[in-house]
């Protein structure tokens, strides 16, 4: 696919290491939750991508996925967050963090899926405020288990992304030993890329 | 079978043989339209219920597959290129689920969507002989152009065909 002229390589740099910095955060926080538990991240991937592709950012679009998001904004600044999580991997992390929790997913799992969500995109924020000097309010997280390509998909509707081309981010964390492998994923608006580029220094 | 996918705000036809299918589709609906004397088949994955609402000139290039009101008269009209009787299409429409835990603000985007899809079949006169909307999970459709049935599947249950 043609890669369009809405955003540089140098750019898409900066982003790399702006969701590099915050997933980093994120993931101090989620090991502080699972007893430092070591968490290895990779280097975030981002690109320019078509809305299209979108929904098979996880392989087989049919694959079950937990996953949580909220949108954050600031003025005219907006992103999407997500946290996502293979069905299996969100089980596993359910059980690890609440011995004795139901396999089925049950309400108070659910709830701890969307709090795990919550402080996730929560710490994520908080780093990105503080290289941009910018307050962002959150919505409340929301949770969706179902096929990866319909969660996604259902996300791009609610939030209402119309773009054609779409910047992408996305960074894969696996918890050590423990069969857990899950993503952050971000998308700016497109509308307000500037804005953050200028607050984060650059460009 | 020769086999195409549909992706989220696509459309595409087929005529006699092969199949149509989209994968995923949550709070998106899956149209399909069948006219069984030419065995011509189209399907669309709209996004969203309204283009009016969300266009913005210089920023979104415009895509009519994304919007209901603007991807069923573009589906309609390449069905009747390839030889359709307008008169005697039919539809059949699938998705339109609530994923989430509890609605945004903004209310279903789900429901909207069925509605919208609902209203512009209705506008152009063609039947909707079935629908498998709402409920909260995601769906997998599949239109085969020899017959017009529309297979349905979702995660961890058996296929169910309108």
């Amino acid at each position: 696919m043609d890669s369009p002229d809405m955003v540089g390589a140098a750019q898409l740099d900066l982003l790399k290491e702006l969701a590099n910095i915050g997933v980093g955060n994120a993931v101090t926080a989620l090991s502080v939750m699972l007893n430092d538990q070591r968490i290895n991240m990779h280097v975030p991937e981002a690109k320019v991508t078509s809305l299209q592709e979108v929904p098979d950012s996880f392989g087989d679009p049919e694959n079950m996925v937990a996953a949580t998001y909220c949108e954050a904004d600031c003025a005219d600044l907006g992103l999407v967050l997500l946290f996502v999580l293979p069905l299996e991997a969100a089980e596993n992390m359910v059980a690890r963090l609440l011995p004795g929790a139901s396999q089925a997913l049950d309400e108070m799992e659910r709830s701890l899926l969307m709090e795990l969500g919550n402080i996730i995109t929560g710490s994520f924020l908080s780093a990105l405020s503080f290289m941009t000097a910018l307050t962002f309010s959150a919505s409340t997280p929301r949770l969706g288990i179902d096929m990866a390509g319909a969660v996604l998909g259902t996300v791009i509707a609610e939030t209402k992304i119309v773009e054609d081309n779409l910047i992408l981010l996305k960074t894969t964390l696996q918890v050590e030993d423990e069969g857990i492998e899950g993503s952050v994923l971000i998308l700016p608006d497109s509308g307000s890329l500037q804005t953050l580029l200028k607050n984060l220094g650059g460009c | 079978m020769y086999t195409v996918q549909v992706k989220i705000a696509d459309l595409a036809v087929l005529k006699e043989q092969g199949m149509l299918i989209t994968y995923g589709l949550g709070s998106c609906v899956g149209i399909a339209l069948y006219e069984s004397t030419s065995k011509i088949a189209g399907l669309a994955h709209i996004l969203l219920n309204d283009s009016t609402k969300f266009i913005k000139p210089g920023v979104n290039n415009y895509n009519p597959a994304k919007f209901a009101d603007t991807a069923i008269p573009v589906l309609l009209h390449r069905m009747i290129e390839l030889g359709a009787h307008k008169g005697e299409v039919i539809a059949k429409i699938v998705g339109g689920a609530s994923l989430f835990n509890f609605q945004s603000a903004s209310g279903g985007i789900g429901e909207k969507n069925v509605e919208a899809v609902r209203s512009k079949l209705a506008e152009l006169n063609v039947p909707l002989h079935a629908a498998e909307v709402g409920g909260n999970y995601g769906r997998t459709m599949k239109l085969l152009a020899e017959t017009g049935a529309v297979v349905i599947t979702r995660a961890g249950k058996g296929a169910m065909t309108l």
